[in-house]
């Protein structure tokens, strides 16, 4: 008896070892293709990020596409966190989607790894969509010649975007301080002394309400300033440049200076918007699409947005832009194409203005009922956000560093002068060295690349 | 003791799930990656072969020296720390006393609770206003200690100096695991023993230290072994609560590797980071067994 379970486990164990690599070989690739020439319908990936809302949206645009495309399947991956190394890991290993969400601060990554197609031939042919539709920001970011963004070939389109660093505020606690509702005209002197009435210490000195919370991305402070942080080729930063420095300062001195801000160990505390709703902060930095979940979490006080303070360049900066963008190697590009283009077009972006999630990318669409009159945004707020996007510039980071080795090298410098243990230009000068050489080790490698 | 054929083949049957799943899922990339150490390879270029050059990047790079001196730092404090208190709470819930299931079930719970969120309370702990475990400090007055030996009020996990302080004291938190385990190796200890060494006339101290502690060192041995591998593999903590700052203090070596691989895509520098650190575990787990033959004392 003992002898004969041993016996029977041996084989089972044999048969499912023998199994293993094959089954699953099989499984993985059998299943795909025999899926399809069942249906005789090519299957498209769509990759990207989103709360349920966008979800259930995607899932009905994907469900009205399929209608009136019999032969195309499409599917709907959800990577909510660390997109971009997912993203990347699947290409590397072979199971990459056809469509994925491209950023600007990430599209010089995805370029220099040439995992995006021109767009360009399929955009002439559209009977659906042309560039001249969309914002023209919008549109520049998705340009790259192999040396220079905003011209040559086009390898994304705006799904949507908005001004992400417009300065949202606490109405009630304007009131109460005695100060008139910020109406954009204000200097940067005149914002710190706003926010300097509207901090909030205990008997013990210990701030319990702070008068901005500066969550915008330094480039909204840097351009207003003049400067950029990477040179016009990308091949290095301008950290040390006056420009940045001046704004960076500014940056610094709300936290470690004027104390209006939190500092390193209040940021650590509790999320942005969390403060904002709890009233424990009475101004931060963000884009459209934080209105709606704003109107439904904040009851107890009245909100409202404004443009931030006016320096020496009058202009709002967005990071936030989500575009599509197809993947190089697909094996169906013509079919990608057409989904995208229906997600990028009037129906698509007409699902985007009904959820007001954000601007969409669409100029026409931006501007009709559907998103200006659309009943969960509030209208006044909308025409704010729709007027600042005229002057707004979107930013992106360099093909030859991605942004998140670019935080690993800035991040740490910059946390020395929120613990007020390095001066700024010292900390930029330092960030700069790291930032540059790193930079350089990458072309090298991309050159290697190239040339082998 | 002589085992023969069909012993083996059972005790082998036994393992064999764990050796079929290592062999199947863990082996390949293993082996891959000691080979693709001595490359350079962002996911997408082809490996190149470099030879030693990631090895010689690595003897150059003063962050591969902070994560390593972050690490033992780490490892010398918590591992020690969590051995003594986690001993400690073990004697505590071995008498058998109304309730002492309920502290058994207590001390063990941090184990069981979901990781991420845990840590993302500890951060809330940590603030050096309102967390409270500087307003414990507060209210009991021990603020008044830091203040005198010049710490002044800690900043814990926000400051350089106190964040890897802050992570030592947040590992007693799990030592529910270790306590169960020193748990069973107190129940394995035959009573007659302690009863003998009482007619002998021995105190609680001596019976403590020249019955229990003896007869506990195989224990000691095996928490101490995988503490010390545990602990140099240390990244969640800092992964969620600081991504290795403030200005690298809590940067240890597992989630500089996982940043040189997953953000910065380096691949073939990450993966030589990964074999210095499989070759110090090697070393240390030797030493330690080694030693261990000197004061390890099996029944």
């Amino acid at each position: 008896m003992d002898r004969s379970i041993l016996f029977y486990s041996l084989c089972i164990l044999g048969v499912v070892g023998l199994l293993s690599v094959p089954a699953a070989r099989s499984l993985l690739l059998g299943l795909d293709t025999s899926a399809q020439r069942e249906s005789g319908r090519t299957e498209i990936v769509l990759a990207g990020w989103g709360n349920t809302q966008e979800v259930a949206m995607l899932n009905q645009l994907m469900a009205d596409f399929e209608a009136g495309n019999p032969d195309i399947k499409v599917k709907f991956i959800h990577i909510q966190q660390n997109f971009n190394t997912v993203l990347l890991t699947m290409m590397a290993g072979g199971r990459a989607p056809d469509i994925f969400y491209v950023a600007p601060t990430t599209l010089g990554s995805m370029l220099s790894k040439g995992v995006l197609l021109n767009l360009e031939p399929y955009l002439e042919k559209s009977q659906l969509i042309g560039v001249e539709d969309f914002f023209p920001q919008t549109v520049e970011p998705y340009r790259w010649d192999g040396k220079h963004f905003g011209q040559g070939p086009i390898y994304g389109l705006c799904k949507d975007w908005s001004p992400d660093f417009l300065i949202f505020y606490n109405k009630n606690l304007f009131d109460e301080a005695g100060i008139p509702h910020p109406d954009g005209s204000w200097t940067r002197e005149e914002f710190v002394e706003i926010a300097r009435r509207l901090t909030k210490r205990d008997e013990q000195g210990r701030i319990i309400q702070f008068g901005v919370y500066n969550n915008a991305n330094p480039e909204q402070w840097i351009w207003q300033s003049g400067g950029r942080i990477f040179s016009a080729d990308r091949t290095r930063v301008l950290l040390e440049s006056p420009e940045v420095i001046e704004a960076l300062q500014f940056a610094a001195d709300l936290s470690t200076r004027w104390h209006v801000a939190p500092g390193y160990a209040e940021q650590a505390q509790s999320p942005v918007n969390v403060m904002f709703e709890t009233g424990r902060v009475a101004m931060c930095f963000y884009g459209q699409w934080f209105v709606p979940q704003f109107r439904k979490n904040i009851k107890s006080f009245a909100w409202g947005v404004a443009t931030p303070p006016r320096h020496k360049v009058d202009i709002y900066l967005s990071g936030g832009m989500v575009g599509y963008g197809i993947y190089a190697h697909t094996k169906h590009p013509q079919e990608a194409w057409r989904f995208m283009e229906y997600l990028v077009g009037p129906q698509g972006q007409e699902a985007i203005a009904k959820i007001g999630w954000n601007i969409p990318g669409r100029r026409e669409t931006a501007y009709s009922p559907i998103f200006v009159e659309n009943p969960n945004l509030n209208a006044e707020i909308t025409q704010t956000f729709l007027k600042a996007a005229e002057r707004t510039e979107l930013f992106h980071r360099s093909p030859y560093i991605n942004p998140a080795e670019y935080n690993l090298l800035f991040n740490p410098e910059w946390e020395l002068v929120m613990l007020g243990e390095k001066s700024v230009p010292e900390a930029l000068a330092d960030a700069a060295k790291k930032i540059n050489q790193a930079i350089r080790d990458n072309m090298a490698l991309q050159k290697a690349k190239v040339d082998g | 003791m002589k085992l023969n054929l069909r012993e083996h083949l059972e005790g082998y049957l036994f393992i064999s799930p764990w050796i079929l799943g290592m062999v199947l899922f863990a082996l390949g990339p293993i082996l891959a990656s000691f080979g693709l150490a001595f490359t350079r390879w962002n996911l997408f270029t082809e490996p190149e072969y470099v030879g030693w050059a990631n090895f010689q990047k690595l003897a150059h790079d003063p962050l591969f020296y902070k994560s390593v001196f972050n690490t033992i730092y780490y490892t010398v404090f918590a591992v020690p720390l969590g051995l003594v208190l986690a001993l400690g709470l073990a004697m505590l819930v071995n008498h058998r006393l109304r309730g002492v299931n309920f502290f058994r079930t207590a001390f063990f719970l941090p184990n069981v609770v979901a990781g991420i969120a845990m840590l993302l309370l500890w951060k809330w702990l940590f603030d050096p206003n309102f967390g409270l475990i500087n307003l414990f400090l507060d209210w009991t007055g021990l603020m008044a200690v830091f203040e005198w030996i010049g710490i002044g009020r800690p900043q814990w996990i926000s400051s350089r100096a106190g964040a890897m302080p802050g992570m030592i004291f947040m590992s007693i938190w799990g030592l529910g695991g270790s306590m169960m385990i020193f748990l069973a190796g107190l129940q394995n200890i035959p009573r007659e023993l302690i009863e003998a060494a009482e007619l002998d006339g021995a105190g609680p101290w001596k019976r403590f230290r020249y019955v229990t502690v003896p007869l506990l060192t195989p224990t000691i041995f095996f928490l101490t072994m995988v503490g010390v591998i545990a602990s140099l593999q240390i990244f969640n903590q800092a992964y969620v609560m600081t991504q290795g700052g403030p200005a690298h203090a809590t940067l240890f070596y597992v989630l500089y590797l996982f940043q040189t691989a997953f953000e910065r895509f380096q691949m073939g520098y990450a993966c030589a980071m990964a074999l210095v650190l499989f070759v110090i575990t090697l070393i240390v787990s030797l030493i330690q067994l080694a030693m261990g033959k000197k004061w390890v004392h099996y029944q």
